[in-house]
């Protein structure tokens, strides 16, 4: 009885918190995705980084 | 509080369910400490040391800014941006990209080989660290291969259970300690070499041991350095998913894993092309005096504990989604127990574990180089950063990632071939490679493979039709909303 209570009770958290993320997430603002600038950013980064790997290996 | 109140309660934090915004312990600067904790440990030094082997001292300053800045970010793309985003640790998440039976085969094979080796790494680091000490401090003569170095790896590993067994909390009370006190010690270091050579002397040491070839030896001092960025993979999603935003993941953890991990394998370059060893616990007590010597080696052996105790905690969290039913009611302590057991027994073989290093690194970046390529198709072309939270959570057939019996065969096949790519231009057992490689490295056409082969298999293997994956179907977001 008690383990399929604390099934139960898990299972009823469970929801409960992915509930809570995706209504964060309608809102856009606790658990917002990156950007496109943020993640350009970050590629840029790699990107220039390896040419100059490719530039020095020259 | 009761027994069913105490696992409701550990579900999160210490299980697979999803973290909410409350139960975060890390913003930027705290997050940014963890991985600087990280980063300064003896293995940056090792790093350092290995990379004197092929190119001097001016080409390793670029082989290290090229392969930890590029290999970080897209590991970093790979992990803790999507765990942070739905406070859902990696390998739940990794189930939309590879299918609940998919995850429990990358865990069981490649996961458990990278960190079980990692962790035993760490723990000979600061048996070796340790004896150090004793041999100053107490006249002893402990062997590096000493059965003693051992026994104080072992005392490593303990440590880091006994971090770890309380959560996250102590690990960043932890850091908040030792990382600042490591980075004085870095400081320090460089000082200290400067003080023994110049820097016209360091840029005109010759590496130690390289090939004829000197494109080949910047190749592999690149794709080395790629192999040490692409090694974080395993943890850092569970880390990630406690920090309170996306971008509180991805920059911090740039700093530590890029930045300070560069600086402290500078160390471990300068000192292997000026003093003749890459380890400053070996240099360390004669050079900086008893005092400062012990206090600094004291700093860098605790650094192996807190990188051991992350590593331990995303592996214990790991451990347990990926063993479906078999651990799902073990006892956090205990699980952490399991995770650490191989490790300490591969800590009785430290020797094996230091001549290995360079195959052990680049075997393990040949994998996950493959597999964040594929990660990052799927979650930033495919899914288009939007993952279906119910279907991580439900059982079997029931779910959406359940894709052809557990395993999406489109992902598995692409990280296959990127793997396949790597190890065609280069060998790590064999070190022969193609006339590419000089150019492209293995580890990026490995990324590029199996982002581009997952772009075109998905659509045919997982087709709207079929609903598997569920890559054309909205998210409950995106129900709500219409």
């Amino acid at each position: 009885m008690n383990g399929q209570q604390q099934e139960a009770a898990l299972s009823q958290e469970l929801k409960r918190r992915i509930d809570v993320i995706q209504s964060d997430e309608a809102g856009d603002e606790s658990h917002r995705a990156l950007t496109s600038t943020e993640l350009w950013t970050a590629w840029i980064i790699v990107f220039v980084t390896l040419a100059i790997g490719l530039v020095v290996s020259l | 509080m009761s027994q069913t109140q105490e696992a409701v309660r550990q579900a999160g934090t210490f299980g697979s369910f999803p973290v909410l915004k409350n139960e975060r312990e890390w913003g930027f600067a705290d997050f940014a400490w963890v991985n600087i904790g990280l980063a300064i440990a003896t293995w940056a030094f090792l790093v350092g040391g290995a990379t004197a082997l092929f190119v001097g001292f001016g080409q390793g300053i670029a082989a290290m800014i090229i392969g930890n800045v590029a290999g970080v970010i897209i590991m970093l793309l790979a992990t803790t941006v999507i765990s942070s985003r739905y406070g859902v640790e990696q390998y739940t998440i990794l189930r939309s990209i590879f299918g609940f039976g998919g995850v429990a085969l990358i865990f069981f094979t490649v996961i458990t080989f990278t960190e079980v080796g990692w962790s035993a790494l760490l723990g000979a680091m600061f048996g070796r660290a340790t004896a150090q000490v004793s041999n100053v401090v107490f006249g002893t003569a402990i062997d590096p291969n000493s059965i003693l170095v051992t026994v104080f790896a072992l005392i490593c590993i303990a440590a880091a259970w006994a971090l770890v067994a309380k959560g996250p909390v102590s690990i960043k009370a932890f850091n908040r300690i030792v990382a600042p006190g490591l980075a004085l010690v870095i400081v320090g270091l460089i000082i200290y070499l400067f003080t023994q050579t110049t820097w016209t002397d360091l840029m005109a040491a010759a590496p130690l041991a390289p090939f004829d070839d000197p494109a080949l030896n910047f190749a592999i001092a690149v794709e080395f350095n790629l192999g040490v960025a692409f090694s974080w993979w395993p943890i850092m999603g569970s880390l990630g998913r406690l920090t309170k935003s996306p971008q509180a993941s991805l920059w911090p953890a740039f700093i530590g894993l890029a930045i300070v991990t560069i600086i402290a394998q500078l160390v471990g370059m300068a000192s292997a092309l000026t003093l003749g060893d890459w380890d400053p616990t070996v240099w360390l007590m004669t050079a900086g005096g008893a005092v400062f010597g012990v206090i600094a080696l004291l700093f860098i052996a605790f650094a192996n504990i807190t990188s051991l105790a992350s590593i331990v905690y995303s592996n214990t969290l790991a451990l347990r989604q990926a063993s479906g039913k078999l651990f799902a009611t073990t006892r956090w302590e205990v699980l952490a127990a399991i995770f650490l057991v191989p490790a300490a027994i591969v800590s009785f073989f430290p020797g094996l574990l230091y001549d290995q290093f360079l195959l052990f690194v680049t075997f393990s970046g040949a994998f996950l180089s493959a597999v964040c390529g594929t990660v990052i198709a799927d979650y930033f072309v495919l899914r288009k950063q939007r993952i279906n939270l119910g279907a991580l959570y439900a059982p079997g057939s029931k779910s959406r990632y359940h894709f052809h019996g557990g395993f999406n065969l489109a992902a598995m096949i692409s990280s296959l071939a990127g793997v396949g790519t790597y190890l065609w231009l280069y060998n790590p057992m064999t070190l022969e490679t193609d006339a590419l490689f000089n150019w492209t490295t293995a580890s990026v056409p490995a990324v590029a493979v199996s982002f581009v082969l997952h772009l075109l298999l998905t659509p045919l293997l997982n087709s709207a039709k079929s609903g598997r994956g569920g890559y054309e179907l909205p998210t409950e977001l995106e129900s709500a909303k219409k």
